[in-house]
């Protein structure tokens, strides 16, 4: 076992070489990640039981697929990656349209209060107010927000997590502030 | 430790899981460059062909355009359409390919594509494989495309031989259905440093009024390319 001391010493890319040699080295990158990557699943639609089950799928796929670690992204951007299209291939094949948890619901709120400023709300208000908006956005949309406002991606990063070309993803991340705020006019928060 | 390092650490030492090995990852990689290569090849192929039927059209008549198109065989550009497009979704997936845009991607392969197409038809491969593939089903060969584009007298498009050639202005024509025709040649431009003379194959530009035929332009049947480089009668279109 690695210690977390003994992690930190190294860049994501190192660990990566050195869990080929040392499946032990491939818990710093699991710890490193394992949060963020949570709270991304969770965003994006996930319940916190399935988030587990997920991320469980995403590590285990990186973890066979670490040969084909493309040096020139960064490690992040690959890992997104495959926790996007693990979160999405699961709620296809559950069936589900992705719901917002109501306890990830404060980043989401504060989107909201900034697109209308100076509104003064009750918290079980706002609380009703956004999900109402966060259930008419379209999860494209909603994915392209979630790495933009929340994950906090540039557009080199988003491109390479969600495989599209840049101006496709300012494109999108126009058109998804666009769909938000109409959503939330509809909410009259103003 | 996490909870989930501690899972997905035990899952991989009891199970002996292993990454997958590099040379598979580099067999995809490289076998997705090759149908990319193979595709463009197709692509160049066919634009190579099209130029090669597209030669020596009425081009500056824009009331043909729409002819010289139309008898396009339509295998040729079914073939130019689904190998770009199969070209353009392989590109996409290799590598970083997902970071251009499908418009710059879709330019720079037509471009590149017609660059390497006019290569391939100006070393002559055009006509080479014109002659190699004629036979083949849904492939209708140059000079049945240019019989058709050319033997048009009603609008304005006539091809055959002289006949007899009294003087320049004024001569007889057998097109190549059989047909005779008098043709006026008195305001014609002979094209391509042409001689008239009997015996001479021709497509004229003009008019047609009945058994007359009243010529703008005179080009050599032969002038294309593909026919001055040695080839066969047969082969520059003459074959019923």
């Amino acid at each position: 076992m690695i210690l977390e001391e003994e992690c930190i010493k190294f860049t994501d890319e190192a660990l990566v070489g050195m869990s080929l040699a040392d499946p032990d080295y491939y818990a710093c990158l699991v710890n490193r990640y394992t949060e963020a990557l949570r709270r991304y699943v969770v965003r994006l639609g996930s319940n916190s039981s399935d988030a587990d089950d997920i991320l469980q799928e995403v590590f285990l796929k990186a973890y066979l697929h670490l040969n084909d670690f493309d040096k020139k992204l960064k490690f992040s951007s690959w890992i997104y990656r495959i926790a996007h299209n693990q979160a999405i291939s699961t709620f296809r094949k559950i069936n589900i349209r992705p719901s917002i948890e109501l306890t990830d619901l404060e980043p989401w709120q504060e989107l909201l209060l900034d697109s209308c400023p100076g509104v003064q709300m009750d918290q079980n208000i706002l609380k009703e107010k956004t999900s109402a908006v966060l259930d008419g956005l379209d999860p494209k949309y909603r994915e392209i927000l979630v790495l933009k406002y929340f994950e906090e991606k540039d557009y080199n990063e988003m491109s390479d997590i969600l495989k599209k070309p840049m101006g496709t993803i300012a494109t999108l991340v126009n058109r998804a502030k666009k769909q938000f705020l109409k959503l939330a006019e509809g909410q009259k928060l103003n | 430790m996490s909870k989930i390092s501690d899972k997905i650490l035990n899952k991989i030492k009891e199970e002996n899981i292993k990454p997958t090995p590099k040379w598979h990852f580099d067999l995809r990689d490289s076998g997705m460059w090759l149908v990319f290569g193979l595709l463009f090849a197709l692509v160049v192929i066919a634009m190579g062909l099209l130029m090669f039927f597209w030669s020596d059209g009425p081009w500056l008549h824009g009331r043909f355009g729409m002819r010289l198109f139309g008898g396009t065989p339509l295998f040729l550009i079914i073939i130019f359409a689904l190998g770009a497009s199969l070209a353009l979704l392989d590109f996409k997936n290799i590598g970083r390919g997902y970071r251009y845009s499908i418009k710059a991607v879709i330019l720079a392969l037509i471009i590149v594509a017609i660059i390497a197409g006019w290569l391939f038809n100006y070393l002559g491969l055009s006509q080479g494989l014109d002659r190699s593939i004629s036979g083949a089903p849904f492939y209708q060969d140059r000079g049945r495309y240019m019989m058709q584009v050319w033997q048009n007298p009603n609008n304005g498009l006539l091809a055959g031989q002289i006949l007899e050639m009294n003087n320049r202005e004024r001569f007889n024509l057998q097109d190549f259905e059989g047909k005779k025709w008098m043709i006026d040649a008195s305001k014609a431009r002979w094209r391509h440093n042409l001689v008239p003379e009997k015996g001479l194959q021709i497509k004229l530009i003009g008019k047609a009024e009945g058994d007359d035929f009243k010529a703008e332009e005179i080009r050599p049947w032969q002038s294309s390319r593909g026919c001055t480089m040695g080839s066969s009668q047969e082969f520059c279109g003459m074959r019923r």
